[in-house]
């Protein structure tokens, strides 16, 4: 069970950081979950279309950044409303998918995927007892992953870049009064989040299924927002908090099959009610000072 | 262009002009500086140094006049035209980022890497005596060290024009001395050295020569050995003694009360210190300071808008101590705040929903449902008695002037009837006609029996209204005295901290 | 109100786009859309009675908005509406229906009200974001609806998955014969007028504006801003829950699995389309049942109209983020003016 919660939580993992980049650089992206969802149907769509898995995600990341970047034209150099924009672009996600989804359908395209990205097992890892098997027999994802998560740590803590998204989220008038323009740093971040959830939401068609489904995200783009809040927006701890959400849907899913009496939507609301919880709990956490204020230049 | 037999100055300032709506800032000024001198500018709030050094660091634009660098004539579209001729100004409100390191703060927009950052500040802080190390966080600094942080922040690029703007302000008197020899320092190095401050003695200790700014003109420019603290002080506030009369009559009893009152502003520093007043029925008792001394934490204390750490707070003999903004008022207390604006309005309501804030619930409602038609008098009335301009009363607010919104609050809490009416900086903004009307209304309202907190940055105004002084500095009292007997230039040196006697 | 209708406007022209590409052509479609949605009484009323939930869910969204409260668990709320409904439809069906009515009203009104409190009373008193916690919210609703419709409640007689339905003392009387057109529907006018008159009349909407658009002002003014928080989220979801009821007891009598879902975020869509006016709201709100509507009657069959629809409501709602930013730029080109 721990291996199908590492596996659940890695398309959380995979859209946490992108979050944390753009929420670090001030933006609040309530838009991640669409950005998610675009991301499975432009995987699932892809691999499809060109017969090869790889170009699938490498269109699902596409699909994500390409949203983000109409998003970021929105909230970041127009300086709308981060939370309306986010809103709105979700519902132009499901909507924009499961458009295109229909009318390849009525247009008589194969519907089922390609199949999936094998789960490869790392020797020697794969060996530890217990948790061997749970984290090192998976897909290239996740262990895409387990590597982004330092790149993005190291990004972030220890180059000139990660100063300045950091400065951007902290206080953008003081950024530019040395000379650092904010709107740039953070229309990078967001285009970030968006490849990276483009990354995840191709987790959906590409490796836990082999076909698309309307809506399919699921409020997971929601679940992230919370992963960031309560990782304090940190990527070294974000892997901890996107294990704790997939554990409680895997145990979800776990105690379906063995606990039949009880009812499965009581199971599979478990995930969202940890979130509550669990934000609830976890209220010391310091955001970045200047998260979801849009900024003007000073010019 | 002749070459003149005086020494080509670093900074020249010639006849500057700048006004705000409705405001002459400064007029005609003229300013120089020389290479390797400290020169100071010295005046009361609202004098005009800041706006004059924010013109020469490129953040505002002069009106008339002219700026010449090293005898060649300058424009500065923007600041970052005035750092690259090397001008460097130590802001009072610092531009750092309180979660980064000391090093981080600098090296961001730099080309250095952060390791390297921290090498050269080691460097700077040996060479300057400025004492910080690299790698803590702001948050954790004083502000003493942080104002160090900024010094090196300038000294990592070229400036050889420093302005500090009021830098002491945040020190002890052992980091006062540790920033003068930097500042001794940095002159020996053929700096220009610009030291704007309010406190005499500090400018007679560290200054070359002084200038002294008073309503937006330059009254003198001397050299600290010709003259002394009394004279500057005179020069400051000015020799003009007011013939306004006021009516003599009795103070009635206690209203206001406060005792050993502590209280912290909102970044955490101490604000008050151990206070303790009280203001009788009829009586203005006038806080004299310059701002920022801990009037507007005062003044939210007695209100009920901010709590006080210790000390006790009597309304009418009742125990109000970090009582509810609305129970004071249900106990007659009336307050203009200091940022009447921000905080006595809001902005985005009409201007007669705002002409009842704070009263809406006593006289203008009734089963949940506000009184409209009397709200709608209510407001006409206001508007016209103290001739607030105003579209109408169901404009917006946003759309009226500041000196119109400040008339809007006054108005509204001068109209109430109370008990303790707490007026903070009550003339700020007011031209010169709705002046004398409120300063006028001030004093009727004594002759009702109230009790007025004072407070302003203007002694004229403190002396013409007041019955009794009181000099705030740095949170603590310095004095208290009855108008007659009180003596406008030792106020003037309270109010800059010199203790009596010297 | 200009910016509303160029959004629209835009709207329609960047959905247009969509159509063409797919293949269809969008004055047809425009075209079948208006005579699906207008052509007949029946049609008309069919408009109105798809506009009445979104109604109810904008006005929700718009008030908790004036508080300065993001309540984005509209859908959720809209589902509690409904669930109280059914259970008062079929718990208490001894009642005549002028009791039985008020009272499933009152049920939905307390228990998507008290749904909703339970994110407001966190943001009040622990500072939690309730953009989070109402949206989380939505999916604990779906996933209790979803338990209700298919195990205590299911119609064992019907093979779809749907509930039993509400006792026919509860239905609410149809307006017009020959039509659909329940009284849900003016339940939906009225409280537009309701809230309208509330929000800028009485002590409590004061202060809820307050806390909104200056929350020192407010505090300075006397107001206990936690307080009206709260109260301002429990209103706004008794809103939209009584926008659920009104599904259940005019329009479907029963409930089906995904019989709201999204109906809140294009309340949501309408409120902000409307600028959160209630009064606008009544407008917005009636368009966007015309678009749902309509849909159904457009070219190419349903097959591709849930879909969008969903991508109309999106595109309306950034192109409501367009309009006031040209009218901003506009401004801008007047020449810049002195920083102070």
């Amino acid at each position: 069970m721990l291996g199908t919660a590492v596996m659940l939580g890695t398309p959380l993992l995979l859209a946490a950081l992108g979050e944390t980049l753009a929420e670090r650089s001030g933006v609040f992206n309530v838009g991640v979950e669409g950005y998610m969802l675009m991301g499975a149907f432009g995987a699932y769509a892809g691999a499809l279309v060109t017969g090869n898995l790889w170009s699938g995600c490498l269109i699902g990341i596409v699909s994500g950044s390409g949203l983000a970047l109409l998003h970021s034209a929105l909230c970041v150099t127009l300086g709308s409303d981060q939370i309306v924009s986010g809103i709105g672009i979700n519902v132009f996600s499901w909507g924009a998918t499961s458009f295109i989804f229909r009318m390849m359908q009525t247009l008589g395209m194969p519907m089922m995927g390609l199949g999936t990205f094998k789960l490869v097992a790392i020797p020697i890892f794969s060996d530890i007892p217990w948790l061997g098997p749970a984290f090192f027999e998976q897909s290239i994802l996740t262990y895409l992953g387990y590597a982004l998560i330092f790149i993005f740590g190291a990004v972030l803590y220890r180059t000139r870049f990660g100063l300045k998204v950091r400065a951007a989220g902290e206080d953008p008038l003081v950024t530019e009064s040395r000379g650092v323009n904010p709107i740039r740093i953070r229309y990078v971040s967001v285009l970030t989040c968006g490849a990276m959830a483009g990354l995840a939401g191709s987790f959906f068609t590409l490796v836990w299924l082999s076909a698309f489904s309307e809506g399919m995200t699921a409020g997971r783009g929601f679940i992230v927002l919370g992963i960031v809040i309560v990782s304090g927006w940190n990527p070294y701890f974000i892997f901890g908090a996107c294990l704790i959400f997939a554990f409680v849907e895997a145990l979800g899913l776990k105690l379906q099959i063995f606990y039949p009496e009880i009812p499965y939507p009581f199971m599979l609301m478990l995930p969202y009610v940890i979130t509550i919880i669990v934000l609830a709990l976890r209220r010391k956490v310091v955001p970045p000072k200047s998260l979801g204020a849009p900024y003007k230049r000073a010019g | 262009m002749a070459k003149s037999t005086e020494k080509v100055q670093k900074v020249q300032m010639k006849n500057v002009t700048k006004s705000f709506p409705g405001v002459l800032a400064l007029s005609q000024v003229h300013f120089s500086v020389e290479g390797g001198e400290i020169r100071g500018l010295l005046g009361e709030n609202g004098a005009g140094k800041t706006t004059l050094m924010n013109i020469l660091c490129g953040l505002y634009r002069s009106d008339e006049g002219e700026i010449y660098i090293d005898g060649k004539k300058v424009e500065f579209g923007s600041p970052l035209d005035a750092i690259n001729l090397g001008v460097g100004m130590v802001h009072q409100h610092f531009m750092l980022i309180p979660v980064f390191s000391v090093a981080e703060n600098i090296a961001l927009g730099c080309a250095d890497p952060v390791t390297a950052v921290q090498e050269k500040v080691r460097e700077l802080s040996e060479k300057y005596g400025l004492k910080v190390d690299p790698r803590s966080r702001v948050s954790q600094l004083a502000l003493g060290e942080r104002q160090r942080v900024e010094i090196i922040k300038a000294l990592y690029t070229k400036v050889d024009i420093f302005i500090f703007d009021e830098p002491t302000s945040v020190l002890i008197p052992q980091e006062v001395e540790s920033l003068f020899s930097v500042l001794k320092l940095l002159a020996s190095e053929g700096r220009s050295i610009v030291f704007i401050t309010h406190k005499l003695n500090e400018a007679l200790q560290i200054c070359d020569n002084i200038t002294v700014l008073r309503g937006g003109k330059v009254v003198g420019s001397l050299k600290p050995q010709q003259t002394t603290a009394k004279e500057l002080a005179a020069m400051m506030v000015g020799a003009e003694i007011s013939a306004v009369q006021k009516v003599p009559h009795e103070a009635g009893e206690e209203v206001l009360e406060i005792q050993n009152v502590t209280a912290v502003r909102d970044d955490g520093l101490p604000a008050l210190k151990d206070v303790s007043l009280s203001i009788r029925r009829g009586e203005i008792l006038g806080i004299a300071g310059v701002a920022g001394n801990g009037q507007r934490e005062l003044s939210e204390v007695v209100a009920g808008l901010r709590k006080c750490t210790t000390g006790k707070v009597i309304v009418k003999k009742r125990d109000l101590t970090n009582a509810s903004p609305s129970k004071f008022r249900q106990n007659g207390v009336s307050f203009i705040p200091e940022e009447g604006i921000n905080l006595g309005l809001i902005l985005d309501f009409t201007v007669a929903e705002n002409s009842i804030l704070g009263k809406q619930d006593e006289a203008f409602s009734r089963l949940g449902l506000i009184k409209s038609d009397e709200v709608r008098r209510y407001a006409e009335q206001l508007v016209s008695s103290y001739d607030v301009a105003t579209p109408g009363i169901d404009s917006s607010a946003r759309v009226l002037s500041g000196g119109n919104l400040q008339k809007l609050v006054v108005a509204r809490e001068l109209t109430r009837k109370s008990d303790l009416l707490i007026a903070a900086y009550p003339l700020r903004g007011l031209d010169v006609r709705a002046t004398e009307f409120v300063r006028r209304k001030l004093l009727d309202a004594t002759m009702g029996n109230v009790a007025v907190l004072f407070i302003s940055e203007d002694l004229d105004d403190i002396f013409d209204l007041s019955d009794t002084i009181a000099v705030i500095y740095e949170g603590k009292i310095m004095g208290i005295f009855p108008q007659a007997k009180a003596n406008r230039n030792e106020v003037g040196l309270l109010m800059a901290g010199v203790e009596q006697g010297g | 109100m200009y910016t509303a209708i160029l959004a629209v406007l835009l709207g329609f022209v960047i959905a247009a786009i969509f159509l063409e590409a797919s293949g269809l052509n969008a004055f047809d479609a425009y075209s079948a859309m208006f005579l699906g949605a207008f052509s007949t009484p029946y049609r008309t009323a069919e408009t109105l009675i798809r506009a009445s939930p979104f109604m109810l869910g904008a006005l929700g969204f718009a008030l908790a908005f004036k508080a300065g409260y993001w309540n984005i668990g509209v859908d959720g709320q809209l589902v509690i509406g409904t669930i109280a409904a059914l259970w008062g439809g079929i718990t208490f069906t001894y009642l005549p229906s002028i009791l039985l009515i008020p009272l499933i009203y009152l049920l939905g009104f307390l228990g998507a009200g008290a749904w909703s409190l339970i994110s407001g009373f966190l943001k009040a008193k622990f500072h939690v974001n309730e953009i989070l916690t109402t949206l989380m919210m939505n999916y604990v609703a779906y996933w209790v609806v979803h338990y209700l419709v298919y195990f205590p409640w299911k119609d064992p007689e019907v093979f779809l998955h749907q509930t039993i339905p509400i006792a026919s003392s509860a239905n609410l009387p149809i307006l017009a014969a020959g039509t659909r057109l329940h009284a849900g529907v003016l339940v939906g006018l009225g409280s537009a007028f309701i809230i309208y008159i509330f929000l800028k009349r009485t002590r409590l909407g004061y202060s809820i504006r307050a806390v909104g658009f200056g929350p020192d002002g407010a505090r300075y003014g006397g107001v206990n801003v936690s307080r009206t928080v709260m109260i301002a989220s429990f209103l706004s979801g008794a809103i939209v829950g009584v926008g659920g009821v009104g599904e259940v007891l005019g329009a479907y009598h029963l409930i089906i699995e995904n019989l709201t879902y999204n109906f809140g975020f294009i309340g949501i869509a309408a409120a902000m389309l409307a600028l959160n006016n209630p009064l606008g709201i009544i407008l917005s709100s009636t368009f966007f049942g015309f678009l749902i509507t309509g849909s159904l009657y457009m070219t190419r069959g349903a097959a591709l109209t849930i879909g969008a629809v969903q991508l109309f409501v999106g595109i309306m709602i950034l192109a409501t983020l367009v309009s006031p930013l040209i009218a901003k730029i506009r401004k801008k080109k007047t020449g810049p003016v002195d920083r102070q």
